[in-house]
């Protein structure tokens, strides 16, 4: 029988909403799309407003295959799930009253342009806030609106590196490197997500919209965790150090089948007890070892002795005996393990489901959080360009079928 | 912005402070409790990551290991909005303090859970820090070079992430219960958090399961080398106009239009020529010069920042992202402001981090009513301590 789709395999979704079906308009570049997915997630209706072809990142790779013609991108997958889609074309200028009354419709724009590209379309926040007092307007660019490098191009790579991240990430016989996974476009749309839910909730009490700005170098900046405070209080610029923790708390080590994360120095007397049970602790029983400051001077032979130790052991094992000695130890996974993940599995993150008649399945993840025991989550789907359009131009927007055929013959949408 | 909302703050270290940090700095009013429990290293109250993580908070003292401060605590929490806390799971049960037990005071309640991994599955009582879950979540091997073994990010990358799903969910969860009077127990997994954002790649491994996993935004992209002691460019080609005008620029014309590089994956193929040829033009230029040169091309490119360059970045300063503020007995500090802007207002004065116990009297003689002299009993009894 052929699977219908939506058709779960696994770990149905949740239709509990936590917010509002706030209306929401979605303009934002692949850059700040995430914010309107953590909302549709949430509740929200959200809806992307695309150019007629559709964005430029449901081109770029990698795709999932399904079809000859399929443009989804993985990451355009991710940041998209749960919207709706139309299109207007916002260079042709009969197309700028429309958007005017998506505006007085709407509760919430999230856009990624400096303001003087709606201002020339008569469509800049003074504009739209006197026909909609109660609007949120969410700015989302990589520098802001103001300051030297305001119209900088930039990727997650410049991002991070003007934001700190990538100073301190790496080895240090190589090049720094960024977090993996476009992770300042993600962190910047959670800051979004939160002041638009903060914007929603001002505007309750008070009945005003606000127009919030976002920074995607600030937002990097405002993650960096002990770099600032060492800065600020130990007088030190933190550097790449490497499998070496910052705090010298961890440490990574070779295994039978891979690498492992220890802490070498936070139960110092049970851990060399356990190796001279094997007879792999070589000095490290020697009383001058119980001192601190030695054993951190000894660190490298430390590791040698250890990484001897745990070269004949599997992750799985060091991993089980790290949780009796209760230790923070990891195994160092790939992305195909994490999906195996009983810890994982036992709280159903995943939902795997089909997504057209094919055999093929798709996989998400819900929000990170159980909700008095339920989960939350969004739809399963990810729209083609214009998806919505006749729902949204027809009947949110009152237009009549006439209006909407000229729209399209003169190419608006 | 969050006028009228309180939080009872419970939470100790990095997550969870760094979310009511951010639930402060928006306005909410953060009642952060300290104890014998809790008032250890990364806690002291006069350390520069205690002031770091909780400034525009207030605190008081209790001693729940006592029966008569959890009574405290309880009639406390009928007058909040939000009990958060990141103890490992067994703790607040313990103390007899769970979520079903303070729904009597406040049938209402947010109550926000942050721990590792989640307070049920078969690792819900594992100890996790931050790189404990850049392990388990895939992040450290993906950070990494593919011929080195693995490094991961070089901070504490997911308690930060936890920390902002964590303000999220209470925002949304506050929300909810306008809306319809119900609260909610909110059950964060930072592991969960930290997977969340590794989606698509997870997606991909279901699909793909030996795929070289990419998330570059085109070819070639990078750190490179300019003139000083360890110091970097970062640039990212995006398309083949980018790449012609890159291969001019650092003297390659010869590749601008060789049919063997036209494409990104292509150049993935050649890239350690590549890397070469454009280390050997930036490593003798100032970043400045780099930096300008390609920008003007249209293609990403900018300086990987340590922490004394942010200080200094006129584009942070100039939007107040950055504040510097003079201590008498520090000198120089720098603050990093939340990031969004609301309406361009100028930021609001940030007040420092509280010592243990300053708003004791305020705490529990005007808001919870006690007189004087039961505050004073209460603290000769070494209950609020």
């Amino acid at each position: 029988m052929r699977p219908y789709p939506g058709d779960i395999v696994t770990n149905p979704i949740s239709t509990k909403s936590l917010i509002a079906p706030w209306k929401i308009l979605d303009l934002g570049d692949c850059q700040a799309a995430f914010c309107g997915r953590l909302l549709a997630d949430l509740g929200a209706e959200v809806i992307k407003v695309e150019p007629l072809s559709g964005g430029a990142s449901r081109k770029s790779g990698p795709f999932l295959h399904r079809g000859a013609d399929s443009e989804d991108g993985y990451w355009f997958r991710h940041v998209n799930l749960g919207k709706k889609s139309i299109t207007l074309d916002l260079d042709k200028r009969s197309a700028w009253p429309i958007f005017r009354k998506m505006a007085v419709w709407a509760d919430v724009i999230i856009q990624s342009r400096q303001p003087e590209w709606f201002e020339e379309r008569g469509l800049g926040y003074q504009v739209l806030s006197r026909d909609n007092p109660g609007l949120i307007l969410a700015s989302i660019t990589p520098f802001g609106s103001y300051g030297p490098r305001r119209d900088y191009q930039a990727t997650d790579e410049t991002i991070a590196a003007y934001g700190g991240q990538t100073a301190v990430t790496g080895q240090p016989t190589e090049p720094p490197r960024p977090l993996f996974g476009r992770q300042t476009y993600q962190t910047s749309g959670l800051f979004a997500a939160i002041g638009i839910l903060a914007a929603l909730d001002h505007r309750a009490r008070t009945g005003s919209g606000v127009h919030l700005e976002l920074s995607l170098q600030a937002a990097a900046t405002a993650v960096l965790e002990h770099v600032l405070v060492q800065y600020n209080y130990d007088r030190k610029i933190a550097e790449r150090t490497g499998q070496a923790h910052w705090n010298g708390v961890f440490a990574v080590l070779p295994c039978m089948d891979g690498f492992f994360l220890l802490t070498p120095f936070r139960n110092w007397e049970t851990l060399t007890a356990l190796l001279a049970a094997e007879e792999a602790a070589d000095d490290l029983v020697d009383p001058a070892y119980l001192d601190p400051t030695y054993r951190q001077a000894q660190r490298d032979h430390v590791l040698d002795v250890l990484a001897a130790w745990t070269r004949t052991k599997t992750r799985a094992e060091l991993f089980e005996l790290g949780g009796l000695l209760r230790e923070p130890w990891a195994s160092v996974v790939s992305p195909g393990e994490v999906l195996r993940s009983p810890q994982l599995q036992a709280r159903s993150f995943f939902t795997e489901f089909f997504r057209d008649d094919s055999n093929q399945t798709v996989v998400r993840t819900r929000l990170p959080a159980l909700f008095s025991g339920q989960k939350v989550c969004g739809g399963l789907e990810v729209p083609y360009p214009g998806e919505h359009n006749h729902e949204f131009y027809l009947h949110k927007l009152g237009f009549s079928p006439a209006e909407l055929d000229r729209f399209r013959d003169n190419g608006l949408i | 912005m969050l006028h009228g909302i309180r939080v009872l703050d419970l939470s100790w270290v990095l997550a969870g402070p760094y979310a009511t940090r951010l639930l402060a700095d928006l306005g909410a009013e953060v009642i952060k409790i300290q104890s014998g429990r809790t008032t250890s290293s990364p806690e002291d109250n006069q350390s520069g990551y205690f002031r770091t993580w909780n400034r525009n908070k207030l605190a008081i003292t209790l001693d729940l290991d006592q029966e008569e401060a959890r009574i405290l605590f309880k009639r406390l929490t009928g007058l909040a909005d939000v009990v958060l806390e990141n103890f490992s799971p067994r703790v607040m049960a313990n103390w007899n303090l769970s979520y079903e037990e303070l729904i009597k005071h406040k049938p209402d309640l947010i109550m926000l859970s942050m721990s590792g991994f989640g307070q049920t599955g078969p690792w819900k009582d594992r100890v996790a820090f931050g790189p404990t879950i850049h392990a388990l979540s895939g992040m450290s091997g993906l950070t990494s070079s593919p011929h080195e073994p693995p490094v991961g990010p070089g901070f504490a990358y997911a308690d930060m992430v936890s920390g902002l799903y964590g303000v999220l969910l209470v925002l949304a969860a506050l929300e909810h219960r306008d809306h319809t009077g119900q609260g909610t127990h909110i059950d964060l997994s930072e592991y969960e958090a930290m997977c969340s954002l590794l989606e698509p790649w997870l997606a991909q491994a279901r699909d793909h399961p030996n795929a070289h996993f990419d998330d570059s935004e085109g070819h070639p992209t990078g750190c490179f080398p300019v003139m000083g002691p360890d110091r970097w460019c970062a640039l990212t080609v995006r398309d083949h106009k980018q790449w012609r005008s890159l291969c001019l620029l650092i003297g390659r014309s010869e590749w601008a239009d060789d049919p063997e590089f036209d494409h990104p994956d292509k150049r993935r193929q050649r890239v350690a020529e590549i890397q070469a040829a454009i280390s050997n033009w930036s490593q003798t230029l100032p970043s400045e010069i780099v930096v300008e040169q390609l920008q003007n091309l249209g293609i990403a490119a900018g300086l990987v920042q340590n922490a004394d360059d942010l200080v200094h970045d006129p584009q942070l300063q100039i939007q107040s992202l950055l504040v510097k503020e003079e201590h008498p007995d520090r000198g120089p500090i720098y603050v990093d402001r939340c990031p969004v802007v609301f309406n361009q207002k100028p930021p609001e004065p940030l007040r420092p981090a509280p010592t243990l116990g300053q708003h004791n009297q305020y705490v529990f003689m005007e808001l919870l009513g006690l007189s004087e002299k039961e505050l004073r009993d209460y603290i000769h009894r070494r209950i609020i301590a």
